[in-house]
């Protein structure tokens, strides 16, 4: 039986709430076990899998503390969800590779969700506003800014 | 916020023909044929790159100031299909990019003659009939960096 609208949006609320309260274990319940987990610009690409998916979540936190997500546009489609919202909060680490020095950072950021017919997100695929983050983070300093993603070790090159 | 539910459509586009669409609007774009994209899209369609400067755009003259500039800083030589999902007037379609990009795409210099670059490209269009009445495009603008670094 295919989820509704409305169990979609309460499935990706949830997956938000977590994000927004940085409870690492707590996203990860929203996930199959198989999920593929989908930054797009990664460098090491897309994981496959709970274990390998926490690192990715724990680095993001380490670099973007959230405050709220303010819901933009929503399609829905059979177990699918496109979520467009702005992401509100706080560069604690490395954004895009660029110090974030604790300054307030907002940026729209695309969920492409798919999900299978008991809730769980089997697939989620993430575009950021990137030019928009790094026009926020813009520093006279030559050395703050990296090729590096947000979810690389802090100051590790690839 | 706008919601495409299923649900509640009371106009849909069938996959095919929002196919077809996708296909012309491709075409045109790699043909550099202003008619044709404006072909593909509404008269009041919201077009936005993400990330770009200037960008929503709301008008076809607005548009075409923006793919004036974009021709000159990015040829189109090869896309791939990679992934798409359909929705009640609505596709999510997602292609892996092929091209030659030039001084000034994305704000990042190239070198005099410019250079390859393959990256990652999500489309999220919304439909009125055959036409597109909202375009969004989102780029994996990390890649498109790393690349104009190169050499």
């Amino acid at each position: 039986m295919p989820l509704t609208p409305r169990e979609m949006d309460e499935l990706m609320d949830r997956h938000f709430a977590f994000e927004m309260a940085d409870d690492v274990d707590g996203v990860l319940t929203t996930l199959a076990p198989d999920a593929e987990h989908d930054i797009v610009g990664a460098p090491d690409g897309p994981t496959i899998g709970l274990t390998k998916t926490r690192p990715t979540y724990e680095q993001v936190f380490a670099n973007l503390a959230g405050d709220r997500v303010e819901t933009l546009h929503r399609y829905y489609g059979d177990n699918t969800l496109t979520d467009e919202s702005l992401w509100i909060g706080t560069a604690v680490g490395h954004p895009l590779g660029i110090a974030g020095r604790n300054r307030p950072l907002q940026f729209r950021i695309l969920h492409v969700i798919e999900f299978d017919d008991t809730g769980l997100i089997t697939r989620e695929n993430v575009w950021l506003d990137d030019p928009s983050i790094a026009a926020q983070l813009a520093d006279d300093s030559p050395n703050t800014h990296t090729n590096e993603h947000p979810n690389n070790q802090e100051g590790q090159p690839q | 916020m706008t919601d495409i539910d299923a649900s509640t459509a009371t106009i849909s586009t069938p996959p095919e023909v929002m196919d077809a669409v996708m296909a012309r609007h491709f075409e045109a774009e790699a043909a550099h044929d202003r008619a044709g994209i404006l072909a593909t899209l509404t008269e009041d369609a919201e077009h936005e790159p993400v990330g770009f400067p200037g960008a929503p755009f709301h008008s076809h003259d607005e548009l075409m100031v923006f793919y004036e500039a974009l021709f000159e800083e990015l040829e189109q030589l090869d896309i791939t299909p990679v992934r798409r999902l359909h929705g009640h007037n609505f596709l999510v379609d997602e292609i892996q990019y092929g091209g030659r990009a030039y001084n000034g795409f994305m704000g990042f210099e190239f070198g005099p003659e410019g250079k390859p670059v393959d990256f990652r490209l999500l489309h999220v269009c919304e439909f009125e009939g055959d036409r597109i009445s909202r375009e969004q495009v989102w780029l994996d603008v990390n890649a498109i960096r790393m690349q104009a670094a190169v050499g």
